[in-house]
Formats: C-alpha cells, structure tokens, sequence
C-alpha cells in the first residue's frame, strides 16, 4: 500500500523532477542530471505496464461475463419436446 | 475480523482501479505538459538595477520610465527637485499613467483618474495610491526596489 | 451520488441509450489477420499526440526567417521540457507516418480497397499525402542547412512534373526560389491547412469505415466469428496505444534530435544532405535513370514513370476487377508485393549510399 502510493506520488510530481532537474540543464547528455532522465523513464514504463495489466483484467473480466451471458442465453432457449 | 462477504464487488473494485490509475496516468502526463505550455507565471521582480546618469540628472517636474520586469517605472524628479521612483501602473485597471506637468498630477487615460504628486489618488476610479519604491546608489550603478526588501547584489 | 445525477440529467435530454445500442452493434471480426486492423488506430493515436505536440510548441515558435531557428533553440534549451516536446515532436511524426505505410501496404496486401471500400482507399491516399507534406513543411520549419536544402531539392523535384509541375513549385515555394516567404507558408500549411484537411478526411475516412465494418481478407471469410468493437476491441486498441506511447517518449528521451546550423540561402547544401528517409525511395529512384534515355531526358522520363506508378497505385481498386468480386486475386497481390518490396530496398538503398 505504502508502494503503491509512492508509485502513485513519483508519478504525479515525476514531471516536476524533470523539470527541476532541467531547468539548471540544457540537453539530456550531461553528468548527473541523465540519471534522474532514465529514473522517470523507468517509472513511466512502469506506469505503462501496469495500467496495460488492469485493462487486461478488466477486458478478462468482460469476456468473461459475455460467454457466462452467451452461455445463460443458450441454456434458456426453448426447446419443443 | 473477518467478514464473510466482500464489500466491494469485484466490478468495482476493478473499475476504481482501472479509472483511478488512468485518472492518474492521464494527469502526470498531462501535467509535463501544462508546465511546458504556461511557463513561469511572471513575477515582479524585486529590484532592478539601472545607469544612474540616465535617470538623476532629468529636469524638474518630470518623469522618465524604465522597466520594471514586464511593468513601467518611473523616476519623478518633483518640482523641489527631490527624486522618488514609483510603478507607473494605475491601481485601478493597470493601465499605464502619465505625468501631467502643467497639473503636477499623474493621468490615467483609460477611466480619467487623476493622482497627486505624492501618489494619492485624487479624483476618478482609481482605488488605491500609486505605489512607490526606493532607491539607493552603490558604486556607480542605480538599485531601485520594492519598500522592505533587502537587496544584495552578487560581487560579479 | 453526483454521478448519478448528472446521469439523469443528460439521459432527460438525450437519447444515450440509443447510442449505447447503436455502439454494442458495432462488431469486428475475429481471424488470423486481425492484428492488422489496429494499424488504422496507432496512426490515429499518434497524430493525436501530434497534434497536442505541436499545438504546445506552436506558442513558442516564431516562422519569420531570421527568428526561426534561434526559437527552436529557445524552446530546446529555456523551456521547461521543452527538449522533450520537441523531441517527441519529432518521433511521434517518425512512427507516425511509418506506421501509416504500414497501413497502407497491409490494407493493399490484405485487398481492404475493394468494393464497397474504394472510397476509403481513395481518403486513405489522400491522407498519406497530406502526411508526407505535414513531414516536409514540419522538417522545413528548422530553418537549417539540411532542411533548406531539403526543401530546395523537394519544391524543385516537384517542379518537374509534367503539367502541373511548374505552378505546383511557385505555390509551395511563395516565389521563385525557396525564401523567408516560404517559411511563413509552408508554417500556414503545417499549422493551419493541413490539420483542418486531415480532421475532414480523417473524420470521412473513420465514418466509412463505420459504415462498412471491418474487412475481411477474402482469404478468411467465412471462418470468422464476430466481437463487440464496445469495450472488447477498444481495451485492446488502448493497449496498443499505450505501448506505442511508451515506446515513442523512450525514442525521444533516449534520442532527441539535433538541428544543424542556420540556413544561409546563399551557401551550398551541407556534405551527404539527404532528405527524409520516407522521400528516400523516390530520390533513388530518380538516381537509377541515366541522364539521356533514348535520346530524351532521362530525369523526365524517370518522373513520368513514377507519376503513372503513383496514379496506378491511386486507382488501383478500380483495376483490380477480380477482388472486386470477391475472388482471390494473385496478380493484384503480387503488385502489391512489388509495391512494397520496391518502395523498402530503395530506402534501404538510399538510406545506405
């Protein structure tokens, strides 16, 4: 939980690190301010995955109640016997 | 304590997290770019440093600008020759004034206000007096600053 | 709960369930191919962030000639993340108009052009076109060396077609030559006449697809089974979407562009210019001819026949009869396969000489 938020707070002032680090700076290539670059890139991937992750299980979980609501309708059919 | 059933359903609980990360995602990225696209939202600066010789030596009853960040200036040499510098920015709408000499007041002409030689304001709109700074002279260069601020020039 | 309100109030006013039914008809069908249908929505997606992109640097670029380049330069090295949006500026316009001759060359190969879909074929050229002259006018926008003399070679090959060609290059260049005048205009079509084009044709390109559905290869009908375009096929465009944006901001962070010194247009081209590597097939091609063929001018020649490929390729759901009837049609697909092979070894070709 405690990660999650620190996730969730890296990524909200994540932007604000950037540009502190680049407001003294010019373009990527120099000295220390390329660590805090790569450091943000990794974090947004992480971001990235993550919510590709939830829409997975979110599109699974979908799937799921359309074959479970395919499968009701086909057992409700009335059959003539 | 354990409960025998789930306080969410699972819908929800997907669902919050699904959007609150989204909401999440969508604001930190969206954030790089508000700061890219409304840069430093001005501030006035707190002093500015100018030429004396432009600005002491102008002749009675009148006034010469200089910039004070984005804003103009003014030192106004009065009729007594004593100096003062003020932000030459109506307290009405921020239009900028002007220095009617024959008047010895300063003009507004967006509204028609009218302030005194002390800054006061005297007739029309205008809410509020001009504001005024002071200024010192330290080798050779001209510091004009807001009142109560403390200015320490770096030794360049 | 407020959500619940602001339900009720829209549903007072509109018909949004009608809307929700209408989308759940929306169905794509599911078959060994259907990888290519995302390629249309990542070109989408990405000239969204271009657009965003570039609306963000069009506050702080300024097109008159003897400004334009020391603004990049202002942009690049003042602004908070200014390298970035720049940066992603440019590799959002790389992937962008890469991805879309992946479309173009699946929807060829996989024969979406034929009936009823001719007209999304033609939108689709029209698109592919506007695009490439968002990448020159864009590229052009530098005011350096290499872009100038890009532009010069490009507003000049564009002067050689046949008819047209000479009123073609006065209206891109504003003049005779290539001048701050052409900048200012070149600045009016990447910011102003393109986008509005793009939005039209975009917006009838997306509603014909709306209206025909999803094709299918002729080599799959029949053995397809249908899925719900609401959320199905949109969470896995929003996957899509999302790896393509994570890949394109680490091309930018990782490989910002440069920009090469102001442009003089009195000095010569830089040593090696080349123009953009989506360009790079056509120059190769202008290269393979000899300066006299049958004693005529071999770079005429060159440009007449790619003209008329250009044209084939254009209308080329009406020659293609035997799909339009929903037969397999090998010719047509190894056309497209020349097509293809052709258009990526001369940019390998030139990319390499």
């Amino acid at each position: 939980m405690g990660r999650l938020l620190s996730f969730i707070g890296f990524l909200l002032f994540a932007p604000y690190q950037l540009c502190a680090a680049l407001k003294i700076d010019l373009l990527p290539p120099s000295g220390y301010d390329r660590s805090a670059i790569y450091l943000n890139l990794a974090l947004f991937w992480i971001a990235i995955i993550v919510l590709i992750v939830l829409i997975r299980l979110k599109l699974h979980e979908v799937e799921r109640v359309q074959t479970m609501e395919a499968r009701e309708k086909e057992e409700k059919i009335p059959m003539l016997d | 304590m354990k409960i025998d059933y789930s306080l969410v359903t699972r819908r929800t609980f997907l669902n919050t997290l699904l959007s609150g990360w989204l909401a999440s995602f969508a604001f930190g990225s969206f954030y790089s770019l508000y700061r890219f696209a409304f840069p430093t939202l001005g501030k006035e600066p707190d002093f500015v440093v100018l030429n004396p010789d432009d600005f002491l030596a102008i002749p009675t009853n009148s006034t010469k600008p200089f910039a004070w960040g984005g804003k103009v200036g003014l030192f106004f040499k009065k009729a007594d020759s004593r100096m003062v510098a003020l932000k030459g920015v109506c307290s009405h709408m921020e239009c900028n004034i002007t220095y009617k000499p024959e008047d010895r007041k300063f003009y507004c002409p967006c509204h028609k206000g009218w302030f005194d030689e002390e800054g006061r304001n005297v007739a029309g709109p205008p809410p509020k007096p001009l504001e005024f700074f002071d200024y010192r002279v330290e080798d050779k260069k001209l510091i004009v600053y807001r009142k109560g601020v403390k200015v320490e020039l770096p030794k360049a | 709960m407020s959500c619940r309100r602001l339900k009720s109030w829209i549903e007072d006013r509109y018909d949004v369930d009608g809307i929700v039914e209408l989308s759940r008809h929306k169905l794509v069908p599911v078959h060994s191919r259907e990888i290519w249908y995302y390629t249309g929505g990542i070109v989408l997606f990405l000239f969204a962030v271009q657009f965003l992109t570039g609306m963000a640097l069009a506050f702080y670029y300024i097109p008159y000639f003897e400004k334009a380049h020391g603004s990049i330069i202002e942009i690049v090295t003042k602004l908070n993340m200014g390298w970035f949006f720049r940066s992603l500026h440019h590799w959002g316009a790389q992937a962008a108009i890469f991805v879309m001759f992946v479309h173009v060359f699946a929807t060829l190969l996989l024969k979406s052009y034929r009936k009823p879909r001719e007209l999304l074929w033609i939108s689709g050229f029209c698109l592919l076109v506007v695009s490439i002259f968002f990448g020159l006018s864009g590229y052009f926008l530098l005011w350096d060396e290499r872009a100038f003399a890009a532009v010069r070679v490009a507003t000049g090959g564009a002067g050689n077609l046949p008819l047209f060609g000479g009123f073609i290059k006065a209206f891109l260049r504003g003049g005779i030559d290539v001048t701050g005048e052409t900048l200012v205009r070149f600045y009016a079509f990447h910011v102003s006449v393109l986008p509005i084009l793009t939005l039209a044709i975009v917006g009838f390109h997306i509603l014909l697809v709306q209206h025909h559905g999803m094709s299918v290869p002729i080599s799959q009908t029949g053995k397809s089974k249908e899925v719900p375009f609401f959320p199905n096929i949109l969470y896995k465009d929003l996957m899509i979407w999302l790896v393509v944006l994570g890949v394109v901001v680490t091309l930018a962070t990782l490989l910002p562009p440069d920009i090469a010194k102001k442009a003089d247009p009195l000095a010569p081209p830089p040593e090696g210019v080349k123009p953009e590597w989506y360009f790079l097939f056509l120059f190769q091609t202008l290269k393979l001819f000899p300066g006299k063929l049958a004693g005529m001018n071999g770079e005429t020649i060159a440009i007449v026949l790619i003209s008329l490929a250009v044209l084939f390729f254009f209308l080329l759901p009406f020659f293609d009869r035997q799909s339009g009837r929903g037969n397999k049609s090998p010719l047509f697909t190894a056309i497209g396969i020349a097509y293809l092979l052709y258009f990526v070894v001369m940019t390998i070709v030139g990319y390499l000489t």
